[in-house]
């Protein structure tokens, strides 16, 4: 037995990575994480951009993020308090100004009436969504915090409700529950932001039940900013890392996971890093995709064939560019709700979202994207927006892509009339995949249909957070539950380490 | 004849409603089967539109027809005989092909030619799918729990456990292709074993027979599946022409169920069920007068059977609204050729064992997505998808000597066109379709001597199918197992005491199978408390 340099180390520096360093840490081991950028946070980052400007790099979202699972880290104490907004999005869905916009605000009733504005009977059916998706994610909070096991099969192929729901198209699944067609299109692209597939796939509805996670009867799911930016959130997930001891280093990208052969197969024992530097440790965790972690850092001669093959087939398509635009003045987009924390999501109606799926699929860009945008203070008492476009071009960006550029353009000049735009500078899944190294330039570390998710977020050998190694677990968005700011698969993970750590 | 009364009344005399009667009248019930056309088989029908020219009008092939069914109720004495396909032909652009034959190295060299990998997981695919189709078969012929609180009534709950402990006893690797393969596309399953396009257009083909989907949208896994169930007798992935086309199927289980002491009235339309004190006690006709019976089975589909025949007042609101909303819109056309000679394919130009075959026009995956993406704004399939059979290559008497008729199931052509009218554009689909076939078969444009094109408002007219679908609403997760067709009615019982569903939009779903209105037959006579002796359906799962 060799003495081991820390007990855990820990590849990447996104938010779930930083959450399972700290809980790890908290719990007694000790726990060394890599960063490949300068800065922590990865898909959560902040994007400086001088002059003490900062938006998020790429997700605007912190809705989702399991505050109970993350109280041991003691966020409040290290910097972070939330900026609850009223509602949870608005949908634009002509080029008018506010006053038009459908908004989805929190408190049940409020949304039902704003609801049964834009069509008679939406509001009395608003409640009945609301009340049917909190019974749903409430039975699915319980799955999304337990390994994945196949005994939970039992659980979907005896509740009605949530096979439909998991198994339906958001186009028959909303359409079911409203009659408005704006009302369909702001929970329709909602639910399929970052994803490659449009409303009338059968299974999209399991995305919304995902985005709608803490939804209940009585109204749906908190949307809130950190205070004090956007990179608030990861800077105390930061201190509170670094307050209980874990070592992190920026600018230190992995180059390999180190392997021993024990009994009954292979063992990660620690990672080598860009510079040729080694860290040994009993366990590793990576915050990496699962593709990228086995077949790059692990290698496949490492790996069952099979795994290979699967490893090799799981979807990871990137779809969601993004553009960053300073505005000189104070102005639009003029939002019906009046305040900036709640995003707005343009998009003319549900076959909008089905051909930018298409466009995607035939590996083009949407010509005409549909978009969600955020609004940040910026420079000198102007503003700035960032602007989710799907879809996006897999390779290439506004320079390289004529006809994306041309789209964002006239995109963003709709939502903004009048406004004066500074110039402005897009990302597109390229750019998250050589700047963040997600496979395939995907948000979400992998689709999340049914078919990528629980037991099948995985491979035959491993789901969850498990891999076919032993001491080498995932705590990103590739495991179980998968993506968006949750913390969850970052909990998972510490959770299941102590085993790997004997 | 009306004073008779009956145990049950099983409305609509298509495959499903016959084998329901059959196993009822089997176990000794009065069983009246009532029929809305001048003759039984629904979907399942062969006619003649042209005199000496014998087509199967709408379904047109038999694989999936359970092998209890036959030995239950004794088909093959009443006149079943399967000519089994045992070829498929895949034409490709330039005069190409990929041919699958009976004899497997011969099948194994041609798929080589496109790809020696490919040849060889074909062998292992092979495999793994009928190891598959075994687990399917063990959920397909399990019928859904009626659900009290969430939880399996106990006169289900043993069956459910014991297929439980089944896949919790299956190899990982196995259950693990087992769940990819009810959750993912055709294409995603197909990838894993293979490289080459015409193989993976070839079999995604049965990925989307009568299914609004592409080989590329989520769930399609599940249908090819579903159609690898096909398994005569005791061999899976095995498709059969019945003599005398479909229709002669329908005759021989109506034949069967009439000897079993079944009576079928034909031309007599149901308008609505009778309910009296909140239980079923018949129904009326479209005259007025009343059949009267202890239960009614419906084999129509739910638009019909919750919706139109029920007073809406005796359902909850929510079974009612799913049924109205019911996802069945047809996307499925036939094109039914009579031809004065033997088609010729451009990479086969001789008459040969291929045209007694299946063949299907798909040359690769992003064909059949162009074909979908049309169908999907509401257009039809400038280049559809086509499966072609030639019934007078396997049974002559389907055609006068010399002449044949072809069977051409096409894709897709939606029940609904935006902005446009079936009536108008019919012929131009039929077109569309004669020039796609034209390509493969050079001079079959001349061949033809009459064509028919059917659509699925067609299909909605002549069979009853609301939105034409040959499956009565689509396979997919939300529509299957405790879904099909919905809450409170997916274990073929209905809130409606005594009132039952039986028909293809019950558990396990469409094709010519009979497994539904077997498994509500049986379900009716455990609530009867009329047990039947009936073969075990696990102890066919054991596979070639």
């Amino acid at each position: 037995m060799t003495a081991r340099d820390f007990d855990v180390a820990v590849v990447g520096g996104g938010h779930n990575a930083l959450v399972a360093a700290g809980l790890l840490q908290r719990r007694g081991a000790r726990v060394a994480l890599f960063e490949a950028r300068p800065q922590l946070g990865g898909f959560a980052s902040p994007l400086a951009l001088g002059e003490g400007v900062e938006v998020p790099l790429a997700v605007d979202d912190w809705g989702l993020v399991r505050d109970d699972l993350l109280a041991e880290l003691e966020l409040e104490r290290h910097g972070l308090a939330w900026a609850p907004a009223e509602a949870l999005a608005a949908l634009r869905s002509e080029a008018t100004d506010g006053d038009a916009d459908l908004v989805l605000w929190r408190e049940a009733g409020r949304c039902a009436a704003s609801f049964e504005q834009d069509a008679p009977g939406d509001g009395k059916r608003l409640r009945r969504f609301l009340a049917e998706i909190g019974g749903l994610v409430g039975e699915l909070e319980e799955l999304w915090r337990r390994p994945p096991e196949l005994r939970q099969l039992a659980r979907f192929v005896l509740s009605p409700e949530l096979l439909r729901w998991c198994g339906g198209s958001l186009e028959e699944l909303l359409g079911a529950a409203f009659d408005g067609t704006r009302a369909r299109t702001a929970f329709g692209a909602l639910a399929l932001r970052g994803s490659a597939w449009g409303p009338s796939a059968a299974g999209t509805g399991i995305l919304l039940l995902h985005q709608l996670a803490g939804t209940t009867a009585e109204g749906l799911r908190v949307a809130r900013r950190p205070r004090g930016g956007a990179g608030a959130f990861v800077a105390a997930l930061e201190r509170s890392a670094a307050d209980a001891g874990v070592q992190m280093a920026t600018g230190a990208p992995v180059r390999q996971i180190l392997v021993e052969n024990v009994a009954g197969g292979s063992r990660a024992v620690g990672l080598r890093l860009a510079n040729g530097t080694e860290v040994s440790a009993r366990c590793v965790l990576s915050g990496l995709d699962r593709r990228t972690t086995l077949l790059d850092l692990v290698g496949p001669a490492r790996l069952p064939v099979q795994s290979v093959r699967r490893l090799r087939h799981l979807r990871h398509h990137g779809v969601r560019g993004r553009a960053i635009v300073p505005v000189a003045k104070r102005a639009g987009p003029a939002l019906a709700t009046g305040e900036p924390g709640v995003p707005l999501l343009v998009a003319r109606g549900l076959e909008q979202l089905e051909r930018a799926a298409d466009d995607a699929k035939w590996g083009r860009s949407s010509a005409r994207p549909w978009l969600e945008v955020s609004v940040w203070p910026g420079r000198a008492g102007g503003t700035t927006w960032t602007i989710n476009a799907q879809c996006a071009p897999q390779s290439g960006s506004a320079t390289t892509d004529g006809a994306w550029a041309s789209g964002l353009r006239a995109a963003i000049e709709g939502v903004g009339s009048g406004a004066e735009l500074a110039p402005w500078r897009d990302l597109t899944p390229a750019d998250w995949e050589r700047e963040l190294g997600a496979a395939g330039g995907c948000e979400h570390h992998g689709d999340m249909l049914l078919d990528q998710l629980f037991q099948l977020r995985g491979t035959e050998r491993a789901a969850g957070a498990r891999t076919e190694l032993q001491g080498l677990l995932l705590c990103g968005s590739g495991a179980h539950p998968g993506g968006a700011v949750t913390g969850l698969p970052g909990w998972h993970a510490a959770e299941l380490a102590p085993e790997e750590l004997g | 004849m009306s004073a008779r009364s009956w145990d049950a009344v099983v409305v609509g005399g298509g495959h499903n409603g016959l084998v329901s009667a059959a196993y009822l009248a089997r176990a000794g019930l009065r069983v009246q089967v009532l029929e809305r056309r001048e003759r039984v088989g629904g979907a399942t029908v062969t006619e003649e539109p042209y005199p000496g020219f014998r087509y199967s009008v709408f379904s047109y092939l038999v694989s999936l027809l359970r092998p209890e069914v036959i030995h239950d109720l004794d088909l093959v004495r009443h006149g079943l005989f399967l000519v089994p396909l045992e070829s498929t032909l895949n034409p490709l652009p330039g005069g190409d092909e990929l041919y699958r034959e009976a004899d497997s190295n011969r099948t194994f060299a041609n798929v080589a030619r496109h790809s020696r990998r490919d040849a060889e997981a074909y062998v292992e695919y092979r495999l793994r799918m009928t190891q598959l189709a075994q687990l399917v078969h063990e959920l397909q012929a399990t019928a859904p729990p009626d659900l009290v609180d969430g939880a399996a009534a106990d006169e289900d709950a043993a069956a459910l456990a014991a297929l439980a402990r089944r896949y919790v006893q299956a190899p990982r690797d196995l259950i693990f292709t087992f769940l990819q393969a009810l959750t993912t596309s055709a294409e995603s399953l197909l990838d894993q074993w293979f490289e080459s396009a015409p193989l993976k257009a070839a079999l995604a083909t049965s990925s989307i027979i009568g299914s609004f989907v592409s080989p590329r949208s989520p769930g399609s896994a599940y249908v090819l599946l579903h159609h690898y169930m096909g398994e005569i007798d005791g061999v899976y992935r095995a498709w059969g022409w019945q003599k005398g086309g479909t229709g002669g199927l329908a005759e021989v289980i109506a034949r069967a169920a009439r000897s079993l002491g079944a009576d079928i009235r034909l031309d007599a339309q149901v308008q609505r069920v009778l309910v009296e004190d909140g239980e079923v006690c018949g129904v009326v006709l479209e005259d007025g007068e009343e059949v009267r019976a202890r239960v009614v089975l419906s084999s129509l589909a739910p638009q019909a059977s919750l919706g139109r025949f029920l007073d809406p007042g005796l359902l909850p609101e929510e079974l009612l609204d799913r049924a109205m909303r019911w996802q069945s819109f047809g996307c499925s056309g036939k094109v039914n050729l009579a031809l004065d000679r033997v088609p010729r394919f451009a990479s086969r130009p001789e008459p040969g064992p291929h045209l007694a075959g299946g063949m299907s026009i798909a040359p690769d995956l992003d064909y059949v997505e162009r074909a979908f993406e049309d169908a999907k704004y509401g257009g039809w399939s400038r280049r559809p998808f086509a499966d072609l059979v030639i019934p007078s290559c396997l049974d002559p008497d389907m055609a006068p000597p010399g002449k044949h008729v072809m069977s051409c199931f096409v894709q897709y052509a939606p029940y609904a066109l935006s902005g446009a009218d079936w009536a108008d554009q019919r012929e131009a689909f039929g077109d569309a379709v004669i020039d796609v076939l034209e390509e493969h078969m050079p001079g079959l444009r001349e061949s033809i001597l009459h064509r028919q094109v059917l659509v699925p408002p067609d299909i909605e007219r002549i069979v009853g199918i609301p939105g034409g679908n040959i499956f009565h609403g689509e396979l997919r997760m939300s529509q299957l197992f405790v879904n099909r067709p919905g809450a409170r009615a997916a274990a073929y019982r209905t809130p409606v005491p005594g009132y039952y569903l039986c028909g293809s939009s019950t558990h396990p779903g469409g094709g010519i199978s009979g497994a539904p209105g077997r498994l509500a037959a049986l379900r009716v006579l455990r609530d009867l408390d009329r047990p039947a002796e009936v073969s075990a359906t696990a102890a066919t799962g054991s596979g070639a």
